[in-house]
């Protein structure tokens, strides 16, 4: 009896799902890697682990290409070229590069070079996308010196040849205002092409949520609070979205208690300081990507409110916000 | 390296792992004691694959539905393959009982070849029920290598040795800090302490990354910043 027992055990664990007709278990497996300059998360909700894992590596896989096409760290990127070809020469780029690019440039013109892509000589000149330490602000001779050449209207994206062209030397693209909510919404677009429908993509901060939880609930994304270092400012219950946060408390450093930060503002080079933290939902991470980094360069609370037509979170300098009825204020 | 020899090892780098009812004071102390509804399965291996497959049939063959969360990462050194499974708060004693679980663990146990010598292994732990939202060690993780395991509520100092150099990190009673750091923005120094479960500091120029185990109980999936 025991014997028969034994056998019946066995037989489960090496074929457990073929034998049982009941409810399965749901399996949450998760991975973390650092690429785009961040830490990336992916949590998937999976019946099979195997499979599961392995949507998991497809999506980290495309992050990956992602990131060797459009980093600027990285001197064989297509991006990296056009900028060590500023001034020069077009340089051909790929069919997705030249897509991107253009949606891009669309996005510098609804925001009226509030977001500007051609930003990557200030982005430079701060150092806070590098690894040196940043204690002062740069020189306003330096800064004025290089206003002239962020201006994405001296990108010229040429479609016949699929060339895109910085006219002015010392030019430079820094997709970090979209580069990364792309990434996000490619590696969600191989995660379900496997099959994989619930998951949760953190990249940094930047969100997508696909799916539900294994109750069938939405996603609840949390948005930090901008000053107090431990608490939420919201909660936001949701699904199929991204929810994407620019904010002045991740890097920043204070110079004669001044705070100075590394959303710039591409028209007079400075860190923008009427708000502290903007959060936007959209379908898209891409989109959600630009979106709050424009808002926080360009909105104000006082002045255009009624101009802000996405689904978001604006917490101004004053520490007032604003919140479209999306939001789930847990405060 | 014998199975008892094995927490011994593991503490030489830090790693309080537990595989043996002897070995319990470790990892499944709080587990043991708490009489908590939920299950935990972990696994020394150096068969990844085959050790994940075996632990979802383990699993579907218990008849255990809901959310698994699983976990895995890799320790580097030399350890002896092992299973521990952890159910209703009990620690099950697969290879002197004849309970259904234990059946089923003894033939996890013989596919994997276990005990055997393995090196730079993976641990593998898959946990449900009310034990996903148990409170449990401080993982201090090198590239999602596993360098050191601290238990919660210590007061201790650790130093671990990053991408760049050392990295100082304060265990203290509610929670963990990073106190020094050789990154220049030292943003995981100003990311402040963490004290619950689930929540973790990143230094990603010293490819650190602090996680207290679990998950928090209705706290958020996410957080956006």
């Amino acid at each position: 009896m025991l014997f028969r027992g034994k056998i019946l055990f066995l037989l489960l664990l090496l074929f457990g799902s073929e034998l049982r007709s009941q409810e399965n278990p749901v399996f949450e497996v998760n991975a973390v890697k650092y690429l785009l300059g961040t830490e990336i998360e992916i949590k998937a909700l999976t019946p099979s682990i195997e499979a599961g894992k392995y949507s998991l590596y497809i999506a980290f896989r495309e992050i990956e290409r992602i990131d060797s096409l459009l980093s600027w760290s990285i001197p064989t990127s297509e991006i990296s070229k056009i900028n060590l070809n500023s001034g020069k020469v077009a340089v051909k780029v790929s069919e997705e590069v030249f897509d991107l690019l253009s949606r891009a440039i669309a996005y510098c013109k609804e925001f009226d070079g509030y977001f500007d892509i051609t930003i990557g000589p200030l982005t430079q000149l701060w150092g806070f996308s590098s690894d040196e330490i940043v204690m002062e602000p740069p020189s306003e001779t330096s800064i004025q010196e290089l206003l002239p050449i962020v201006n994405y209207k001296l990108l010229v994206l040429d479609s016949t040849n699929r060339t895109a062209f910085l006219q002015k030397k010392g030019m430079a693209i820094d997709l970090g205002g979209i580069g990364k909510g792309y990434a996000i919404d490619r590696a969600a677009a191989k995660l379900r092409s496997e099959g994989t429908e619930n998951f949760i993509i953190n990249a940094g901060g930047d969100i997508f949520t696909s799916g539900n939880k294994v109750n069938g609930e939405n996603w609840r994304v949390g948005v930090k609070h901008p000053r107090e270092e431990d608490e939420l400012f919201a909660i936001i219950e949701t699904t199929n979205e991204a929810v994407v946060t620019s904010g002045d408390y991740e890097r920043y450093f204070i110079f004669e208690g001044v705070r100075y930060h590394h959303l710039l503002n591409p028209r007079t080079g400075y860190p923008v300081s009427k708000n502290m933290s903007v959060t936007v939902i959209s379908k898209t991470a891409e989109e959600a990507d630009v979106y709050s980094t424009a808002l926080f360069i360009s909105a104000s609370l006082n002045e255009n409110e009624k101009l802000i037509k996405f689904d978001c979170l604006i917490i101004d300098s004053e520490g007032k916000y604003l919140a479209t009825p999306k939001y789930l204020i847990n405060r | 390296m014998k199975r008892r020899n094995f927490i011994k090892s593991l503490g030489v780098i830090g790693v309080g792992l537990s595989f043996s009812q002897t070995l319990a004071a470790g990892l499944f102390d709080s587990k043991i004691v708490s009489n908590s509804d939920g299950f935990s399965l972990s696994i020394l291996t150096g068969n990844t694959t085959k050790a994940l497959k075996l632990a979802e049939n383990f699993i579907k063959s218990m008849g255990y539905t809901g959310s698994i969360k699983v976990d895995e990462y890799q320790i580097m050194g030399e350890f002896v393959s092992d299973a521990v499974f952890v159910s209703n708060g009990k620690l099950v004693n697969f290879r002197e009982d004849n309970s259904a679980s234990s059946i089923a663990l003894s033939g996890l146990s013989k596919e994997l070849n276990m005990p055997s010598k393995v090196f730079n292994p993976f641990f593998i732990k898959l946990t449900g029920g009310a034990d996903k939202y148990s409170k449990g060690d401080i993982l201090i993780l090198r590239e999602e290598k596993l360098v050191k395991r601290v238990k919660t509520g210590n007061n201790t100092e650790v130093s671990v040795e990053g991408h760049l150099s050392a990295s100082e990190i304060t265990v203290h009673n509610s929670g963990v800090f990073m106190k020094n750091a050789p990154c220049n923005h030292k943003t995981c120094i100003a990311a402040g302490a963490i004290s619950a479960a689930g929540e973790s500091i990143v230094c990603i120029p010293n490819r650190l990354r602090i996680v207290i185990e679990g998950i928090e109980k209705d706290s958020p999936d996410v957080i956006s910043r």
